[in-house]
């Protein structure tokens, strides 16, 4: 027990915790390169990250979200909502219009749930959630419960394809998205004013932030980015379907947490989340390549949320009893959250 | 409890502490925040496991794995947060874990009558029935003492019990104590209020930097000589106070009413003076400073500042106004514990540190450094998270965010409560200094002595109505009583 104890409370250790997010990207990037040849090919790695893409869109989102302490369930809905305008507007309003249209039904979709949480004071999860089901719904009351698609598959193509024999258009758009995210969470006041609104509200609040307005956009950045998504999708795929983005919630949840921002708000990063839909990827392309059917693949990222949320708790700061991997160990103290 | 010892990565926390609780006496323990108190009761309430040392229980050596060991052992703890469901009835939380059922179903008369009779034998009178949520603190205090003696325990710990207690409800917890100890139990009290535990306690334990400086009998001890133990050096006054000109006014409230909390509530603070606020717990004084500032709606009333009229709307226009408040519940609204110190005092400023919304990184870092030496925050490490950090030194984060604002009127609500004497010593040096530099200042205490020694003046509220304003001669705390208790007549 005390050896494990040691080596637990080593250094060395602690920084690969420090760093577990990293260090599981590494060992799953090593794996599926072993699993899948070719995948540190240029072309193979650029088209795996054009998969990743949607979900990381929908990350970037979540990200702001869930740094506030608060939760998006709605943004599958979203996500197939704007997909489905996006291709069946197309008459009316001609492709691009029709895809700017699609974005604009995210951005309203957030404005909901931003009305619901901040105005109406409704918590998060509750209220999305039925913005969730009413939004599904909405899916298949305009699409009557069938995928739609454009008359023309070669316009959408230009998402997807990789532009000068680099990476596809959304995914430059993600990568993009993260970069910014990190600039303006590490390096603008408005960043700093998120972490201070997620790590405790009050006391934003108490030291003049407005943080009803940080959550409302939140919420309505978060239906944005879902709505960017869900647009590039369906144009890529030329369909608009009612039921897209089913699991794209949760596992988009997954890698925001995977990425070590925590639910309860307040700690996390943009770099966070590229690992943790990096992560994500790297199994998916290499349990695929695999034919290991896609239940396996839901096993390995529940195991891995799991151990990340663990070794979260050795990282935490919080004080004295959650310091070291040994405090694990044993039976666990009750701990008092700081954010009651 | 023997030759205790316990570390933590990076601190030794208590080495070779020893104590001593006898059947029927109440054993208090006195310290600095950080001299081990917390450790060493969490050590017997089986929270943490000591790394040497043994813990005799009636003459038979025991240990404690978990929390829920010590307490089948008959150790009860009660924790300085209150630590009961407020959506269950004051016999259901009392009953909670050790429910009287047959068959799964809860026999409710059972229950009720356990907890009247527990209610009973403490003398309070709080109706068993009544949801938790509904009672004042200091009932919900002695439901949870209640909760705990239900369980007929051996040991009960004390941790700051009376931190959010005004003076009168103390007493009535001081009558439920000396009952539990006349009835055999042995009563370990943990307070920073020094003349409280020389008024309860037989003997006195003294803890500094995690050893045990003494254990005397509490006859005859002074709160001087506990307070010359406690920080191993004598303190010659508790309460510096300077000599300060007083200025012009600078916030001046004029017949502020909140409909059922307070009403037609007029003072003034002038620049450099420090006017107290005093008042029994429910009499409406937070909620006087919380409206001031903008946190809570105001029915009626102005609020000027240096001669000039402002509307509060929310905190963020007070804080334009140039007020700070520094609040009664410092972790709700006072720090964000998982953000570091840097973060958290230049929260308010950051728009003094950056340019078109960037933050620049090296202004914020000194301006933080600069407010954490100010107010020897220790340690002065800003890129620590709060949490790391102790109560007296989060407070003190608190002040220095406030004071990084440049405010012309401070509000200080409890600023010294859990607080230890070194660190209360520190932070009303600082409060002194800020009326020095010209700063308004609105002091809400439950510490009459506080109040007294710190003020230059005292107003006093009695349900939600001011019915004194004392000068620092007239004030003492007879005076005070008489106004907060609402004997005297209206001033």
């Amino acid at each position: 027990m005390n050896a494990l104890k040691k080596i637990c409370e080593s250094p060395a250790v602690l920084t690969l915790i420090h760093y577990r997010v990293v260090v599981i990207l590494v060992v799953a990037v090593i794996l599926s390169a072993s699993l899948v040849p070719g995948l540190t090919e240029f072309r193979t790695l650029s088209l795996s990250l054009d998969r990743a893409a949607t979900l990381g869109l929908v990350a970037v989102g979540l990200t702001v979200v869930l740094l506030l302490g608060k939760l998006d369930l709605s943004v599958g809905s979203i996500l197939a909502l704007s997909g489905i305008a996006a291709i069946g507007l197309q008459p009316q309003l001609g492709q691009l219009g029709a895809a700017a249209f699609g974005v604009c039904v995210g951005l309203l979709a957030g404005v909901l749930n931003g009305v619901l949480v901040v105005l109406m004071q409704i918590n998060s999860l509750v209220a999305t959630l039925a913005s969730m089901i009413f939004l599904r719904a909405m899916c298949h009351f305009v699409t009557e419960s069938n995928p739609i698609s454009g008359a023309d598959p070669l316009f959408g193509l230009a998402v997807s394809r990789s532009l000068g024999g680099t990476f596809s258009l959304r995914t430059f758009i993600f990568l993009i998205a993260i970069v910014l995210l990190f600039l303006w969470l590490t390096y603008t006041v408005a960043g700093r004013h998120v972490y201070a609104v997620g790590s405790n509200e009050d006391a934003a609040t108490a030291s003049g932030v407005r943080s009803g307005r940080y959550i409302f956009g939140a919420f309505v950045f978060s239906g944005l980015m879902a709505g960017t998504a869900g647009v590039m999708q369906s144009l890529a795929t030329n369909t608009g379907s009612p039921v897209f983005g089913s699991t794209v919630t949760l596992t988009a949840i997954a890698a925001v947490v995977i990425g070590g921002t925590r639910l309860e708000g307040g700690r996390g990063s943009a770099l966070g989340t590229l690992g943790g839909v990096l992560v994500l990827a790297a199994i998916t392309t290499a349990l695929e390549y695999e034919s290991v059917p896609s239940y396996y693949q839901n096993i390995v990222t529940g195991s891995i949320l799991l151990l990340l949320i663990l070794l979260d708790r050795i990282a935490s700061n919080s004080p004295r009893s959650a310091l070291s991997l040994s405090s694990l160990l044993p039976v666990r103290s009750k701990e008092q959250s700081p954010a009651r | 409890m023997e030759g205790i010892t316990k570390a933590f990565p990076g601190v030794k926390a208590l080495t070779d502490v020893d104590l001593t609780a006898r059947a029927g006496e109440v054993h208090a323990i006195v310290g600095e925040n950080g001299a081990g108190k917390s450790t060493l009761m969490k050590i017997l309430a089986g929270v943490h496991t000591p790394d040497e040392g043994t813990i005799t229980l009636d003459g038979e050596q025991v240990r404690f794995g978990s929390p829920l060991e010590a307490k089948q052992n008959g150790i009860g703890m009660v924790y300085q947060e209150i630590n009961l469901v407020p959506d269950l009835s004051v016999a259901e939380n009392i009953g909670l874990g050790n429910m009287p059922a047959s068959g799964g179903m809860i026999r409710r008369k059972a229950l009720h009558d356990r907890a009247r009779e527990v209610l009973e034998e403490l003398h309070t009178r709080i109706p068993p029935q009544e949801l938790v949520g509904r009672l004042s603190v200091s009932q919900q205090q002695l439901v949870e003492i209640a909760k705990i003696y239900a369980r007929q325990p051996r040991i009960v710990v004390l941790d700051e019990p009376t931190s959010s207690l005004s003076h009168h409800e103390a007493e009535a917890l001081f009558a439920v104590v000396e009952r539990m100890r006349n009835s055999g139990i042995a009563i370990i009290y943990i307070s920073h209020r020094l003349r409280e535990v020389l008024e309860i306690s037989d003997r006195v334990t003294v803890l500094r930097d995690g050893r045990m400086i003494d254990c005397r009998s509490a006859q005859g001890l002074t709160p001087k000589e506990m307070i010359s133990l406690m920080v191993g050096r004598d303190l010659d006054d508790v309460f510096p106070k300077q000599a300060v000109e007083i200025g012009e006014p600078v916030l001046e409230v004029r017949g502020l009413t909140r409909l059922g909390v307070f009403e037609d509530v007029s003072l003034t603070v002038r620049a450099g003076e420090i006017v107290g606020l005093a008042g029994l717990v429910g009499a409406g004084r937070t909620e006087v400073a919380r409206a001031i500032f903008g946190l809570d709606r105001l029915d009626a009333g102005q609020i000027l500042v240096g001669g000039e009229e402002i509307r509060v709307r929310s905190p963020r226009s007070a804080v334009r106004a140039g007020i700070a408040y520094v609040p009664e519940d410092r972790k709700r609204d006072g720090v964000a514990l998982s953000l570091t110190v840097k973060d958290n005092i230049a929260l308010p400023v950051l728009h003094r540190v950056s340019t078109l919304g960037w933050v620049l990184r090296r202004p914020e870092r000194e301006l933080a450094q600069q407010k954490a030496e100010d107010l020897h925050i220790s340690p002065p490490v800003v890129d620590r998270p709060a949490a790391t950090f102790s109560g007296g030194n989060q407070q003190k984060v608190v002040l220095a965010k406030w004071l990084a604002t440049n405010p012309k009127v401070l509000i200080l609500d409890e600023p010294t409560r859990g607080v230890d004497v070194g660190a209360k010593a520190d932070i009303h040096t600082i409060i002194g200094e800020l009326a020095a530099q010209g700063v308004a200042v609105l002091m809400i205490s439950s510490e009459l002595p506080e109040v007294l020694a710190v003020s230059d003046r005292v107003y006093v509220l009695h349900e939600g109505r001011l019915t004194a304003e004392l000068s620092r001669d007239d004030a003492d705390e007879e005076s005070v009583m008489t106004a907060a208790t609402g004997e005297g007549a209206a001033a």
